[in-house]
């Protein structure tokens, strides 16, 4: 019985301590975690669009037809007051992993850039799927059409990756008339 | 003052937690894909290694035999978790390339089996040698691991290109390359200390 109340104390203030220390550390740690995220991701969106000044995001997004892609947000980018194109985050399912990625459209509704944000493909053969010569196909395209070995040509070795990423990328064509 | 050298020189050659103990090996194998990468891993693991080394044996007059291994625990997951909220808000781009393996410190074996096996039984002085010893250890095995990995697999050190004609095989990037890197170094300190004790 004594040693109980001993274990528990000490624990006690052992917990204490280290609880202590640690809302220290997050209380100065917590803000500038949440500037960079902000940062991070306002980065992102003006190497997409180098022509927004800012970025709105829509509160309300378009269901994908295609069960295996998902469309998760959309950016309006805004240069003073006049649009000059949309961001598309969307994510899709390619041969391993799930493959999120960022898509931007001018206001002609073309592609302008294509970035892949994170994936986990297979090395050397799926994730070459991340390189300008793949992604620089589709830039210029706007009708969702595209099929791979018809109009873009998939990376070699790796046709299932590829094939994802052209799944997405019809689906945000399908959806642009916003 | 030269028990501190002798515990300091242990933990780097002696009884080296990658390349001799080979406990703790998860973290390194995984993260040791760049130099960059290997070290701040080093540096993270450090941190965590000579401050529980510290707070245990400073502690040990209070800690109850039979509740150690709670409060072991409570000390290294503390310094974990400092380390895991400072390094994600000044170094937001390691943060991403260690991701999981930093949180995983808190259940990684040399730590836990340091302050079991030396700092519980060793002084505040010993146990700071002994961190220290052991984390200079760790962090030259990690970094030649890789180095020789980045070297080999993209080519590179530091993100330097260093020989132009140089064609990297993509597989030292990869899972397999670092299980011959790290057997590669194992051999390599195994051959020179026997030439040493051979003398």
């Amino acid at each position: 019985m004594k040693n109980l109340l001993r274990y528990g104390l000490t624990l006690m203030l052992i917990c204490g301590i280290a609880a202590g220390v640690l809302a220290f550390t997050y209380e100065r740690t917590q803000k500038i975690i949440a500037l960079n995220k902000i940062r991070e991701k306002e980065n992102l969106l003006k190497e997409m669009l180098p022509k927004a000044t800012k970025f709105v995001m829509l509160s309300n997004t378009p269901k994908a037809n295609d069960s295996s892609v998902k469309i998760h947000e959309i950016y309006v980018g805004k240069n003073i007051e006049s649009i000059v194109g949309t961001v598309w985050e969307v994510s899709t399912y390619g041969y391993s992993s799930e493959i999120f990625l960022l898509v931007a459209l001018s206001t002609d509704k073309k592609i302008e850039k294509i970035k892949i944000l994170s994936q986990q493909e297979t090395p050397g053969l799926g994730t070459e799927i991340t390189k300008r010569d793949f992604l620089d196909q589709f830039i210029g395209k706007n009708t969702p059409n595209l099929e791979v070995n018809k109009n873009i040509m998939p990376v070699s070795g790796a046709t299932i990756s590829s094939s994802a990423v052209v799944r997405a990328i019809n689906e945000v064509l399908r959806h642009n008339g916003l | 003052m030269k028990e501190f050298f002798k515990y300091l020189i242990n933990g780097i050659f002696k009884e080296n937690p990658v390349l001799v103990l080979m406990i703790g090996l998860c973290s390194v194998l995984a993260v040791s894909t760049t130099v960059e990468n290997a070290i701040g891993m080093g540096l993270a693991f450090s941190f965590v290694m000579i401050f529980s080394n510290l707070f245990v044996s400073s502690l040990r007059p209070i800690i109850p035999n039979n509740i150690r291994i709670p409060i072991f625990i409570v000390v290294i997951a503390t310094f974990t978790t400092i380390v895991d909220l400072i390094i994600s808000a000044y170094f937001p781009e390691l943060y991403k390339a260690l991701g999981i393996f930093i949180p995983l410190i808190v259940v990684n074996c040399i730590i836990i089996g340091r302050a079991e096996g030396f700092a519980y039984k060793h002084n505040v002085v010993e146990s700071l040698a002994d961190g220290v010893g052991i984390s200079i250890g760790y962090i030259w095995a990690i970094v030649a691991l890789g180095l020789i990995r980045e070297f080999l697999g993209s080519g590179t050190v530091l993100d330097k290109v260093i020989i132009q004609s140089f064609n990297p095989a993509k597989v030292f990037s990869m899972p397999p390359g670092a299980f011959w890197g790290i057997a590669l170094l194992m051999g390599i300190l195994k051959w020179v200390q026997q030439k040493i004790s051979r003398r």
